[in-house]
């Protein structure tokens, strides 16, 4: 037998398409677990004087994903009973679920949660999947309760943690590697150090960055894996690593994180610095929305404070002078070889303007292989 | 000057990403006033304009780019050698030019700039 229990919402650019990254169950298999414990402690709760839960309180019980529904995506979640009827029990998970939406509605509304910490500490892995910008949404009565990363940061802060764990993409040098001890170190560019383990997985990526370091070229490397982090945020160290590849030199990210540095005056004493509030955002759009089969651009501040991207594609030389408050950008692109221009206006803030940008640079490139193809 | 005079440019660190300059080198800042300002290549060698522009004038540079005289004329900019504040010093003249002229002829500028490559570089 089964009875629908959670029907949450998923919502962010991964879930437009009604499906669910593989790698999401993960944080419902947290969830189930923190169900189970927080239903448990609901029924101790209840019976004060027993000391122990009965043994057959979750046997033949489970969470089943049935669907993913329309409207982002919507996870059609059942709690499924081994027996033909719902165990006298099913009242404590009921009460569990009641308990974990209230966590999250609470420090939605700034109120600590009535949760116990220990049982909280399981949002470190349930939500921890979740990237910038996506959520996850549960019925709260007559309104919603909703987990994005700010809110699953807030509820670590009330769990008895003194670390949690974040999936993690950051940008590294790698100033040492140690064969004999299979480990190596990491630099970010704030100059904080971090080290890992050296995995055949990677061991060759790795080697090279540490090989390039501080060569000027291909010294960074990609690192994507579980981080630890402390209350204050600080990262503490990676709990794994799933990938490490070598970083495109053009990377949007890193370069972006360059000019944050800029400081009014950066131009001889003119020169506005790029709103470092914006910068990350404009990297974000880069990563979602420009096309992975473009190359990348370079990147300049302007005088004004604004970012220009560049591209040589053939003959064309193409610019685009990017406005950082309102992401309001100039196209333009001449031929010099012909002089033949073209101009126009777009808002980065629009996924259909980015597909316009992407389109009009894939023809410039086009253009380019074809030329190439006839002078050969 | 010849037709063949080399206008030395000083490159701005921050206009330089993995060694490629940005066409805004050859573009005037705000601060310019539409004259963009050159050394003059009979009178001063890059390494000497560059040393004269990073400890005389005490301004950043990573290196000197140029483009000739015929060049500039090309794009219909005229050339002034006005001597002052220093004796070598020039400015190439967009005054009047819209933005879409600026951006294309600072573009054909930096292109024939980048073809003649670096006539000198900071060492690291």
């Amino acid at each position: 037998m089964k009875q629908e229990f959670f029907n949450p919402t998923l919502e962010g650019e991964r879930f437009q398409d009604h499906t669910v990254p593989l790698e999401l169950f993960k944080d419902f298999s947290a969830l189930q677990e923190m169900l189970i414990e927080v239903a448990k402690w609901e029924f101790r709760k209840s019976h004060p004087n027993r000391e122990r839960i009965p043994r057959n309180f979750t046997s033949g019980l489970d969470l089943h994903l049935e669907a993913v529904g329309e409207g982002s995506a919507i996870l059609k979640i059942s709690l499924v009973f081994a027996s033909l009827f719902p165990t006298s029990n099913l009242s404590y998970f009921e009460q569990a679920k009641t308990d974990i939406v209230d966590a999250v509605a609470a420090v939605e509304a700034g109120r600590a949660p009535s949760l116990p910490p220990r049982y909280l500490n399981y949002f470190d892995r349930f939500g921890r999947g979740l990237r910038s910008g996506e959520s996850i949404s549960f019925q709260n009565g007559e309104g919603k309760a909703t987990l994005t990363p700010e809110t699953r940061q807030q509820l670590m802060r009330y769990a008895e943690t003194k670390e949690w764990t974040e999936e993690a993409v950051l940008r590294v040098r790698v100033p040492e590697a140690d064969k004999g001890r299979n480990s190596f170190e990491m630099e970010l560019n704030d100059g904080s150090k971090l080290s890992g383990n050296l995995s055949d997985l990677y061991r060759d990526a790795v080697l090279q960055a540490f090989h390039n370091y501080k060569s000027g070229t291909d010294e960074y490397l990609l690192v994507q894996g579980i981080l630890r982090k402390d209350r204050d945020g600080h990262f503490r160290g990676f709990e794994s690593i799933e990938h490490a590849t070598p970083l495109d030199p053009q990377d949007v990210t890193l370069r972006l994180e360059e000019l944050a540095a800029l400081q009014n005056g950066w131009l001889d004493g003119t020169g506005v610095a790029p709103n470092k509030d914006a910068l990350p955002k404009l990297a974000r759009l880069f990563d979602t929305s420009f096309d992975s089969d473009l190359p990348l651009p370079f990147l300049y501040p302007t005088p004004e404070g604004g970012l220009q991207a560049e591209w040589n594609l053939g003959n064309w030389s193409v610019t685009l002078e990017i406005e950082l408050e309102h992401l309001g950008a100039a196209y333009h692109a001449l031929d010099l070889k012909t002089g033949a221009s073209d101009e126009l206006t777009l808002s980065l803030d629009s996924p259909a303007e980015w597909a316009r940008l992407n389109g009009i640079l894939t023809n410039l490139e086009k253009q380019n292989v074809e030329e190439h193809q006839i002078e050969s | 000057m010849s037709p063949e005079t080399l206008l030395l440019r000083q490159v701005h660190p921050s206009f330089v990403q993995n060694g490629r300059p940005t066409s805004q080198v050859f573009r005037p800042t705000p601060k310019d006033e539409d004259k963009l300002s050159v050394y003059d290549g009979d009178k001063i060698s890059p390494e000497a304009s560059w040393t004269h522009y990073t400890n005389v004038l005490a301004f950043k540079s990573v290196g000197v780019l140029a483009v000739s005289l015929t060049e500039v004329q090309g794009q219909e900019l005229p050339v002034i050698a006005e001597g002052v504040p220093f004796l070598e010093h020039c400015s190439v003249d967009f005054t009047g030019l819209t933005k879409t002229d600026v951006d294309k002829k600072a573009k054909q500028l930096a292109s024939y700039a980048v073809t003649r490559g670096w006539l000198f570089q900071r060492t690291a």
